[in-house]
């Protein structure tokens, strides 16, 4: 084979040109951190990444809805363990009210005390979160109370509706009209406000009658905190799974795009090996020619 | 003797027309496209006194023939469609690995504008009387068609700077083609002479090549000339050559005014300004249009806080001006889907457009085939794979062309060592050369000076 200078050049810089390129991307690869940087490093596995990218954006932003949902839920939780509390307390004071020993003034104190406890329960079924009614679906107030009424001001059969996963909607809320009986025509505050009227006019079958309906109107608060408690624990283990996918899709992501350090390492260490090899070669041959040997 | 002194003669002029050559490849050894030269001699016609031929006839000294170049005609027809193929795949090459960056980087970019943009309509869903959550929405949404926005305008940029391109091209191309023309015309001139039109072969063939790498021309013998060709027009005839235009729209290249279908550079360039990124703007145009569409439709579904139906949530037609409806206030979101301030149920249905198919494919345009996110997906996939096979065809006409160059190199490159060793040939060549003539001129001394001297 015949050697030219001219080949003997361009053989030099390609060769120098190939070496720094792979010096550059082995760099650039521990640099970065990252193994694709550009669609065309990898088209499948970027689109693939594109993909899982979305995907733990939904895991993130389901794991937000659900954080809401759960704040929601408690809230409701709460305000309805306090109206069954004070609901037993209606039903103690009206065993009280029939005993024979009590006199019109005992009375009239269990009476007063319901007509408070009637307005405690008011305020809890118009709970809020965030300005929204938590028994009133849609509206900011749930019943609106005076002494003698009570109507449900909220929608009836509404839902405050959360995604918590790509393919569950949950409802939030807890629908008033049922939970506090206004849908059975005799709910929970006009039952409370009856028994008052007939402990203080000591009416004995009367008040049993109001207890009875009582009893079933608890039931409906009972129901309602059985279902609230179902959800939690629905929306707990979902979330849960969020968070076990958020890692699982990491990890993945991290195999497709991150770069394996010890062996970008190697590769370093290898194209920068190559690299002054090619530089000491070239030092060296590039010295010599017949010029050094003529006089 | 005094024949000896001509044939001593002759071999001194051989010698200093070889050192000459040398000189000549050695001034040149950085040339490009200079092929070396060599020195072509052959004995000279023997002959006896005045008998050309004959018993007896001796030998007659040396003559040079000429000085022919050392070059491979095949090398040179490879080398330039390889070139023609180098041109193409380098501006295509570019032009893709720039059209890569209109979808953002991977970690960050038109995909996560996206999921931005759902969850910001899960947070009106969860509040939705906040105007905080409802501005944020619009933002979202602004920042979305944005993005979209400015791929487009990449995209375009792209197409209307190869347009631009072609232009410059077509004139280096034309003063190429005028160079070659007139090089063909010093080289007849050369040849009709008698001489050697080295030199101007290799400028011509190096002009030549540019002209392969910008249009993919091709090239025929025409006698000393050539005729140079770009898609079966005749771009050079011998001494005449034609302009090279861009006009129309997409642009076309043309010779002498008529269309051909150029390789190279500027064939590269035309398929770009042309369909090139057709499949990418249309899907993007898709993506747009599916937004719009299944935006304003969910949004028109719903009631805002004034009571009022929504009104188009994204304006616009296509990608290239996507973006939200000016008239859009955040009281004017569309959250509710009963009318009630409340209820937000419509605000959850727009974010669960995440997982609706509501954009369509290049390949059905009728029929909403893909979820936004998966379009993206697409196109992301879509200009990597344009990328690297770009990249690919890229690599391996360059890596032909690096090929022939070595192998042009080793049969027409200039080696210095070579050459010096020549010089030295000729060198001693011409130092015996003179000593034949000191010789002759030694025994013409002893016939006239000192023979018939007897007797004086």
């Amino acid at each position: 084979m015949r050697v030219s200078d001219a080949s003997r050049f361009e053989a030099n810089q390609t060769a120098i040109q190939n070496s720094l390129a792979r010096l550059n991307s082995a760099q650039r690869a521990i640099s970065t951190g990252k193994r694709i940087m550009l669609p065309s490093d990898s088209p499948l596995d970027a689109a693939f990444a594109t993909r899982l990218r979305s995907q733990k954006d939904d895991s993130d932003r389901h794991l937000r809805s659900i954080g809401d949902a759960k704040a929601w839920l408690s809230v409701q939780d709460s305000a309805l363990q306090s109206s069954s509390s004070l609901l037993a307390r209606v039903k103690e004071l009206s065993v009280q009210a029939v005993n024979a020993s009590l006199g019109p003034e005992g009375r009239d104190a269990i009476a007063t005390e319901l007509d408070g406890i009637r307005n405690q329960l008011g305020l809890l079924a118009n709970t809020t979160y965030q300005g929204q009614s938590v028994f009133g679906g849609f509206s900011t107030q749930a019943v609106d109370l005076t002494d003698t009424s009570a109507t449900f001001n909220g929608t009836p059969g509404a839902r405050v509706e959360r995604r918590v996963s790509d393919n569950q909607v949950i409802a939030v809320n807890t629908d008033g009209n049922t939970a506090f009986g206004f849908d059975t025509g005799d709910d929970v505050f006009s039952v409370i406000a009856r028994l008052s009227s007939n402990i203080r006019a000591d009416d004995a079958t009367a008040i049993a009658a109001d207890s009875a309906t009582l009893d079933e109107r608890a039931t409906g608060l009972r129901d309602a905190l059985g279902v609230i408690g179902t959800r939690a624990q629905l929306v707990d283990s979902t979330a849960s799974r969020h968070e076990d996918d958020k890692v699982t899709i990491g990890a993945r992501l991290s195999e497709i795009e991150d770069t394996d350090m010890t062996e970008a390492a190697v590769n370093l260490a290898q194209a920068s090996q190559a690299y002054e090899s090619i530089l000491a070669m070239i030092a060296k041959t590039q010295q010599t020619s017949l010029l050094n040997f003529l006089h | 003797m005094i024949q000896s002194l001509g044939i001593g003669n002759s071999g001194l002029a051989a010698a200093q027309r070889g050192i000459e050559v040398v000189s000549h490849n050695l001034a040149n050894i950085n040339t490009p496209g200079y092929s070396r030269q060599r020195v072509e001699q052959q004995s000279a016609f023997p002959t006896l006194g005045n008998r050309s031929l004959g018993p007896g006839a001796y030998g007659n000294g040396v003559t040079v023939t000429g000085v022919s170049q050392l070059r491979d005609a095949l090398l040179d027809s490879g080398m330039r469609s390889a070139l023609g193929d180098q041109g193409m795949s380098d501006e295509v090459n570019k032009a893709m690995t720039s059209i890569q960056h209109i979808t953002g980087t991977l970690q960050d970019g038109l995909s996560t504008d996206l999921s931005k943009f759902w969850s910001a309509w899960t947070d009106v869903a969860a509040s939705p009387t906040s105007v905080t959550a409802r501005s944020a929405a619009i933002d979202a949404g602004s920042q979305l068609a944005r993005s979209i926005r400015s791929a487009s305008t990449s995209i375009e940029a792209l197409v209307s700077d190869s347009g631009l391109r072609m232009v410059q091209y077509a004139d280096q191309a034309t003063s190429l083609a005028q160079q070659v023309a007139s090089l063909n015309a010093s080289i007849l001139e050369v040849s009709n002479a008698g001489g050697a039109p080295n030199d101007f072969i290799d400028q011509r063939n190096v002009a030549v090549e540019q002209l392969s790498k910008l249009t993919g021309a091709q090239v025929r013998a025409n006698g000393a000339m050539i005729d140079v060709t770009v898609g079966g027009s005749i771009l050079v005839s011998g001494v005449s050559a034609e302009a090279v235009t861009v006009s129309g729209s997409p642009p076309e290249m043309k010779v002498n005014g008529g269309s051909v279908t150029p390789g190279g550079s500027i064939g590269g360039l035309q398929t770009l300004a042309g369909n090139g990124v057709d499949d990418v703007r249309q899907r993007l145009n898709l993506l747009a249009n599916g937004l719009r569409d299944a935006m304003n439709t969910a949004h028109a579904a719903g009631t805002d806080l004034n009571g009022d139906a929504g009104i188009d949530f994204f304006t616009g037609s296509g990608a290239a001006d996507l973006k939200v409806n000016d008239d859009l206030t955040p009281s004017m979101i569309a959250a509710s889907a009963g009318g009630e301030t409340g209820d937000a149920n419509n605000a959850l249905a727009i974010a669960d457009l995440r997982y609706a198919k509501i954009v369509a494919t290049p390949t059905t345009p009728a029929s909403l085939t893909l979820t936004a996110g998966d379009a993206i997906a697409d196109i992301v996939s879509q200009v990597g794979q344009k990328a690297t096979s770009a990249q690919r065809s890229l690599d391996s006409s360059t890596a032909l062309v690096t090929a022939l160059n070595g192998q042009r190199s080793q049969a027409s490159g200039v080696s210095m060592d070579e050459e010096l060793s020549n010089l030295l040939q000729y060198q001693r060549a011409y130092q015996a050369a003179a000593r034949v003539v000191t010789a002759s001129d030694e025994l013409l001394d002893t016939l006239i000076n000192h023979v018939g001297l007897v007797g004086r």
